[in-house]
């Protein structure tokens, strides 16, 4: 079975559960979700060497894990940007640096400002679920409209930070704090 | 081919021209209208190929997250573009992930093709462009375009091409006919003076040079051997000049001669007659009348052929008129003396190769007839001698010497007679003239004389 179908599979069941469960099927897919986000966007080559074949990719977990052990069984063989992804849950802020993604949840506000502090000059892509933090500063947030999961990016965050997102990926998502719109 | 060799030179030179043009603007036409199909093929070709990688790259985030919508979306832009009929968005696997339709066509779907292929097919462009990003395969777009347009387009410039092409051998004829009067002119006017030369030969005339090129070459040979015949002309009428004082030179000269002969013979006349004054003997004295008769015949003979305007012939109408009188005159003796001369001579010519034995023979049988014809007849007698002389159609000449006197007797053959005048006579007939003569005796003496002059 190919890629595609197994993927197509993956969605169908991802939905499926959505539907019918609740939790962790949402999260099933947002995990999965988070691989073809960073499909769009491009680290600098400080950040992540493309060259380095023994590089991993740090995805970062901080506040309450959501994903139970699902983002382990997603990536224990599903690459990102061709390199083996680690997963790291961080208890914290100084564990922040080394993430190439930050997936952040539930926490505080007061928290929240911090984190974004350290990611905004950092190459680290900031992606959240909570749609509290819509427009705060959080690069993407993922939102459940219609039972589909819906891409909000913050324009602004994405700007000043180091990393590039396509425009392909802007035109699939909702943008928030536009910068033409300022 | 044989038709166009009797065209004349205008024609051929238009001929050549356009058939160049035609080939040329043929030629043109072809390659250009290849080269506007091809090009009008490929820009179709790259268009499509752009429409689909736009479409295609505005796909890959609907393929990635699955929005099927989205994607729909995307194609449906697809709708701006009339020629484009159907649009086919597969995923990776090869499966329909959407699809855009125009109008109602009746289409299946092809298979996906992998990589870049574009090909026509009907009235169709088939493209199929892969869907990639950043080195990830997504699947492949399909666009299913009408070449209507393009065939209309095409037709358009096939037609542009051959008014064109009308226009371009119009100009070409109206050109060609201008312009050919550049070589046809000077080889017509070369033309008219060759045969303005044969119909009037004035070698004086030359034809005017203009330029350096071959037509002009030929100009001046042409002028050059124009004058070298009029050279030629000169010298041959100076030499003709030369040949006529020459002649005349050679004519007067031998008239001088015929003078001097004539005047000879005279002087030996003149000598018998006074010697003749000394004989007493009456037999002697006709040999020597008769001897001088004869000289002065043929002197008279020479005196006609120095007086006449043409050197080698004579008026013998003249001379038998002039001899007869002389002989009258001589032997004017009884009947004879009122003898009658009727002369009934054509106004003939005769050379001197035919005039003296003619004469000698005339000379003769006249002096016969005046001695023995009218012996003992009065004037009362009507004594009468007829001479005519007339050339038949087969130009023989016919000569009659005919009294009315007492006749030759019958015993006398005129071939073998004691009478040297007669012998003479017939000797100078069949042997001189290679004539005949026979004589009729019946009422005086006729003499038939037949020859043909030389």
């Amino acid at each position: 079975m190919n890629r595609f179908l197994r993927r197509v599979m993956l969605f169908l069941f991802v939905f499926a559960s959505a539907w019918s469960h609740a939790q962790p099927s949402e999260y099933l897919i947002k995990g999965v979700i988070l691989e073809k986000l960073t499909r769009f966007v491009t680290w600098p080559e400080s950040a992540l060497n493309m060259e380095d074949t023994t590089q991993n990719f740090v995805l970062g977990v901080i506040g309450n894990n959501p994903f139970e052990n699902l983002l382990e069984e997603i990536y224990r063989h599903q690459t990102i940007k061709d390199k083996p992804v680690e997963i790291r849950y961080l208890t914290a802020l100084t564990q922040i640096d080394k993430c190439h993604l930050l997936f952040i949840s539930n926490i505080s506000t007061n928290n929240l400002k911090k984190v974004l502090n350290l990611v905004k000059d950092r190459p680290i892509l900031s992606i959240s679920d909570n749609e509290t933090y819509s427009g705060k500063g959080v690069m993407i947030n993922l939102k459940i409209e219609k039972s589909k999961v819906r891409i909000e990016i913050d324009e602004r965050a994405i700007k000043t930070s180091d990393l590039l997102v396509s425009h392909l990926l802007l035109m699939e998502a909702d943008i928030v704090n536009p910068i033409r719109g300022q | 081919m044989f038709f166009f060799y009797n065209l004349s030179i205008k024609y051929k030179l238009v001929i050549i021209i356009l058939f160049v043009s035609i080939l040329a603007s043929s030629f043109g036409f072809i390659i250009s209208s290849i080269l506007t199909m091809r090009s009008n093929r490929d820009n179709m070709v790259n268009n499509m190929r752009m429409n689909a990688r736009l479409v295609s790259d505005y796909c890959v985030p609907t393929l990635v997250f699955f929005n099927k919508e989205g994607a729909e979306e995307e194609l449906a832009k697809l709708e701006v573009i009339p020629i484009i009929r159907n649009a086919i968005i597969y995923d990776d696997s090869g499966n329909v992930f959407v699809e855009f339709r125009k109008g109602n066509d009746l289409f299946s779907h092809p298979r996906p093709l992998s990589g870049s292929v574009q090909y026509f097919r009907g009235d169709y462009l088939h493209v199929f462009e892969p869907i990639n990003y950043r080195g990830i395969s997504y699947g492949t777009i399909y666009l299913r375009v009408s070449t209507a347009e393009l065939s209309k387009r095409m037709n358009q410039s096939i037609f542009m091409y051959l008014v064109i092409f009308i226009g371009v051998m119009t100009l070409s004829y109206l050109f060609a006919l201008y312009f050919q009067r550049l070589i046809s002119w000077p080889i017509l006017q070369l033309a008219a003076v060759t045969d303005q030369i044969s119909s009037n030969p004035d070698l004086s005339m030359r034809l005017e040079i203009k330029g350096t090129d071959e037509i002009s070459i030929l100009f001046n040979r042409f002028n050059m051997m124009l004058t070298q015949l009029h050279h030629r002309e000169l010298e041959r009428d100076k030499a003709e000049a030369e040949i006529k004082a020459s002649l005349k030179e050679k004519e007067v000269l031998l008239k001088e001669i015929h003078h001097r002969v004539k005047n000879n013979l005279q002087v030996i006349s003149s000598l018998l007659n006074l010697q003749s004054r000394y004989i007493e003997d009456e037999a002697t004295l006709t040999i020597f009348r008769e001897s001088k008769n004869r000289i002065r015949s043929m002197a008279l003979i020479h005196e006609k052929l120095y007086r006449s305007a043409d050197i080698a012939s004579i008026n013998f109408k003249d001379y038998v008129k002039n001899l007869t009188m002389d002989l009258r005159h001589s032997y004017g003796l009884d009947g004879s003396n009122c003898a009658t001369l009727n002369l009934e001579v054509e106004e003939l010519y005769l050379s001197i190769d035919s005039a003296v034995p003619c004469g000698l023979v005339i000379n003769e049988l006249v002096s016969n007839a005046f001695k023995y014809a009218f012996k003992d007849f009065e004037c009362e007698d009507k004594p009468e001698i007829r001479i005519s002389m007339e050339k038949d159609e087969d130009g023989r000449i016919e000569l009659k010497i005919a009294d009315n006197g007492k006749g030759i007797p019958p015993d006398i053959d005129i071939r073998n007679t004691s009478s040297l005048g007669l012998r003479l006579a017939t000797i100078l007939v069949e042997e001189q003239l290679a004539g005949t003569i026979n004589v009729n005796r019946e009422s005086g003496t006729e003499f038939c004389i037949s020859f043909t002059p030389r």
